[in-house]
């Protein structure tokens, strides 16, 4: 557990991912990893976020976020779209 | 084993929002049965859809994005699809956004059942300029694809038929579709399958290449599974974790993200060979910019309480006529009654027990009906959705859900609501603990028959500011319930909240036999109920109310004094009657008064008294508070006739009032015990038992009845004590 949340964290500084919170209504930002547990990975990727999606920031500030992805509107409790890290989409990927 | 032909039976699989339920209703019409799978609160609906003379019985499965182990339904649907083996499973989508529905569905296949796709919404996607080659589609997964249009039960025959068919060329074979995971994945898969097969673990119920995958994802239900059925699950779970992590160490993911990733390349690589013949992928723009206004920062949160707001007058305005003819027709038959049999026990039993007790229950009904025809509404809408997303942030600091605002204005949080809609608009919420803390406190608000309670309680100590109280005490209730929650949730019902992951559906109008087919069901269930359970209730109060009553001597005494009294008043010349008339009038009073403080629920308040007292009860108060759990108005009437007043309606409360405002034992400080008590202790019976059916259990049931008391309990005394130091 501690250590995931480690490599968590450092993946964050390495890959200058922020959390879906930190974008403004409107960007564009491609999906890098998570910060959740297994269990709430699993359904954000059921859900259609996995990582390397595209995705547009549909409203900003605190509060639940609001984001388009492939096609449907999907709303992430701040708790979750915290724990959501995504890059904006115009920087190359950093597979 | 194969099923007679005449009894196949398709499981009904699909993503929330992908119009299941509207298929569900075009396939079997009104010929379906509500009940509930075991031990939870998600509906099962069975129903059955004809083909010419071939009939397929089909189940409605809880509608799911995936097969995980994450929420309650996606365990339930799963439970199905592997315990009962549908003999075929007719997975629904959107076809607007094929994209993401065929992930479900490629579980599905992963999983081998027989398959068959409906393409759904094809008349929106025709809307859209989409163009879908359905024969394309169907060859590339191997599974049969029909396109409908569930609203107006466009392509359904086809869609029975064609499932008609795949059962019984399949009888019950299941042939999984194999997907590769990549080089990171498949080796270990393979090696886990060898593995599984090799011992045969569990695979006369899982397919083993699922279990492997099921073991990759972590899948918590099936590592309990595979512990209890072998020592292979320790292999298992440890190629597992040394998967994870190779993943995470050499690709900074992990194993469910890349089985994911797999799944939907998968499902890309299909749509572009030639699928998908022309398509926009834009969403419809008319829902878009309506979101603009009723998700508004400003205008949304305003015209969301005007929403809610009509929800309530709708219903308990129109809802009053209907209520009126159902109190007129029960009270008739009440009257009947007591002119047709002579007055004892029978008739007591017939017009106190059974009438009033089963009229008043049923009287909740059109209030019911009301208020699931609105809520079908906004859910099917797309509405309810955006209300959740608005107010999520403010009920979540309490441990609450957005949807939790439902209950709680219908409950009373307007005042003049009912707990029992309430409590039952709580279906709306889909996890469990933010659903169980909100059917615990919405009973707080103050109800329609707690409204008359507080009105003449008003009216004794707050004779100058009535309105202002009045308001005070609805608020007091908003607080005492978001404390009360946020209280629960951080001891009884601990737990982190469910993450709130949701997807706003398109705004639609919802169909009318939707609509109907919803709110008939729901009502229904509560009217089943109305004829047994509180029947039976509502004759034990009635009974605690009436014996044993006065004893023999006593019940002659009076007796006696009535004939001697009625004697006099025959001989009597006709200027002196009206004074001697109300005489006997006093007398009959005092004898109700003594039958009621003689009977069991009139001995439990005199007993109670000493511990009452910490808040202010006297044994009058306490046989009230007890007659208010039959229903929160009776309390006024108990009241009436515990001080002798005769009978005194609940809406008319004036004399009682003068007497209360009279009585120097009515301190203020038992005003604020009272109206605290009130609002805060057991609801009514009608309530409890709407508790028990949404919460699934008698124990929650059982849980308020005595936490609440309690709590009020708590509350009332340590007021009554502060207000009397003051």
């Amino acid at each position: 557990m501690f250590s995931s949340a480690v490599r968590c964290l450092r993946g964050e500084k390495s890959m200058t991912a922020k959390p879906l919170t930190s974008y403004p209504k409107g960007s564009k930002v491609t999906i890098k990893n998570y910060c959740a547990g297994q269990q709430a990975r699993c359904r954000l990727c059921a859900m259609g976020l996995t990582p390397g999606t595209l995705v547009e920031v549909a409203s900003g500030g605190s509060g639940p976020c609001r984001l388009r992805v492939r096609g449907a509107d999907m709303i992430l409790g701040q708790g979750l779209a915290d724990k959501v890290l995504a890059c904006p989409c115009h920087e190359p990927p950093e597979e | 084993m194969n099923p007679p032909a005449s009894h196949l039976t398709a499981a009904l699989a699909g993503n929330p929002n992908a119009g299941k339920t509207t298929l569900f209703n075009a396939l079997t019409g009104a010929r379906q049965h509500v009940g509930n799978y075991p031990g939870i609160t998600v509906d099962k609906k069975v129903g059955v859809a004809r083909a010419g003379d071939r009939r397929l019985t089909v189940v409605d499965l809880p509608g799911t994005y995936s097969l995980t182990a994450y929420t309650q339904e996606e365990l339930v649907a799963r439970k199905v699809l592997v315990e009962e083996r549908p003999d075929v499973v007719v997975d629904v989508l959107n076809a607007t956004v094929l994209e993401r529905n065929l992930y479900l569905a490629v579980q599905l296949m992963e999983m081998g059942l027989p398959l068959v796709l409906a393409l759904n919404m094809m008349d929106e996607v025709r809307a859209k300029g989409m163009e879908i080659d359905l024969k394309r589609l169907s060859e590339l997964l191997g599974v049969p694809v029909v396109g409908c249009t569930a609203r107006n039960s466009e392509g359904v025959r086809e869609l029975v038929e064609t499932a008609l068919d795949l059962a019984e060329e399949r009888r019950g074979s299941w042939r999984p579709l194999h997907i590769s995971y990549g080089p990171d994945l498949d080796p270990v898969l393979s090696e886990m399958v060898c593995a599984i097969e090799r011992e045969a673990f569990l695979t006369a119920t899982y397919p083993p290449r699922w279990l492997a995958l099921k073991y990759l994802e972590g899948d918590e239900e099936v590592l309990a599974l595979g512990r209890a059925a072998g020592p292979l699950a320790a292999t298992l779970e440890a190629m597992a974790a040394k998967v994870a992590d190779h993943c995470q160490k050499t690709l900074a993911s992990y194993p469910e993200a890349l089985i994911a990733d797999y799944r939907y390349g998968f499902i890309a690589s299909v749509l572009k060979q030639g699928v998908i013949l022309a398509g926009v992928r834009e969403r419809i723009a008319f829902s878009d910019s309506l979101d603009r206004v009723l998700t508004h920062k400003v205008l949304g949160p305003v015209l969301m309480f005007a929403v809610l707001y009509g929800v309530y007058e709708l219903t308990f305005r129109l809802g009053a006529y209907p209520m009126d003819w159902l109190g007129n027709f029960f009270g008739l038959l009440g009257d009947g009654v007591t002119a047709l049999l002579p007055e004892g026990l029978l008739r007591s039993l017939l017009v106190s027990g059974v009438i009033d007790g089963v009229g008043g229950v049923l009287s909740f009904v059109p209030l019911i009906l009301i208020i699931f025809m609105l809520i079908a509404f906004l859910e099917d809408s797309g509405y309810m959705a955006r209300i959740a997303y608005m107010l999520d942030r403010v009920f979540r600091t309490f441990g609450l859900h957005g949807c939790s605002v439902m209950p709680f204005i219908v409950s009373g949080g307007i005042a003049g609501g009912c707990a029992v809609p309430g409590v039952m608009a709580a279906r709306t919420l889909r996890s469990q603990r933010e659903k169980l803390a909100t059917i615990l406190t919405a009973p707080f608000m103050t109800c329609g028959a707690k409204l008359p309670v507080f009105i003449l309680l008003v009216g004794v100590f707050f004779p100058d500011n009535q309105a202002q109280a009045l308001f005070g005490i609805t608020l007091t209730a908003w607080l005492a319930a978001l404390l009360v929650a946020k209280l629960l949730r951080a001891t009884i019902i601990r737990g982190p909240s469910t993450p709130f992951v949701m997807e706003l559906p398109p705004y639609r109008l919802p169909t009318l036999k939707g609509l109907v087919i919803h709110t008939w069901e729901r009502t229904w269930q509560y009217i089943k109920k109305a004829g047994t359970v509180i029947l039976a209730i509502s004759v034990i109060l009635w009974a605690a109310m009436t014996f044993p009553g006065l004893s023999a001597p006593e019940a002659e005494r009076y007796a006696a004094a009535r004939a001697e009294l009625a004697a006099r008043i025959e001989a009597a010349p006709a200027a002196a009657r009206p004074a001697m008339q109300a005489e006997l009038e006093t007398l009959v009073a005092g004898e109700q008064r003594d039958r009621l403080q003689g009977s069991l629920a009139g001995r439990m308040g005199t007993a109670l008294e000493k511990v009452t007292a910490l808040a202010g009860f006297d044994w009058r108060t306490n046989i009230a508070l007890i007659g208010g759990f039959a229903a929160k108005e009776v309390i006024v009437s108990t009241l009436a006739t515990a001080y002798s007043l005769g009978e005194v309606e609940a809406e008319a409360s004036a004399p009682l009032v003068e007497r209360l405002a009279g009585d120097p034992a009515w301190t203020l400080a038992r005003g604020v015990s009272l109206i605290l008590f009130i609002m805060l202790y057991a609801p009514c019976f009608v309530t409890v038992l709407a508790i028990r059916q949404e919460s699934g259990s008698w124990k929650w049931a059982a849980f308020s009845l005595a936490f609440n008391t309690l709590l009020a309990f708590a509350l009332a005394a340590g007021a009554y004590q502060l207000v009397l130091r003051l």
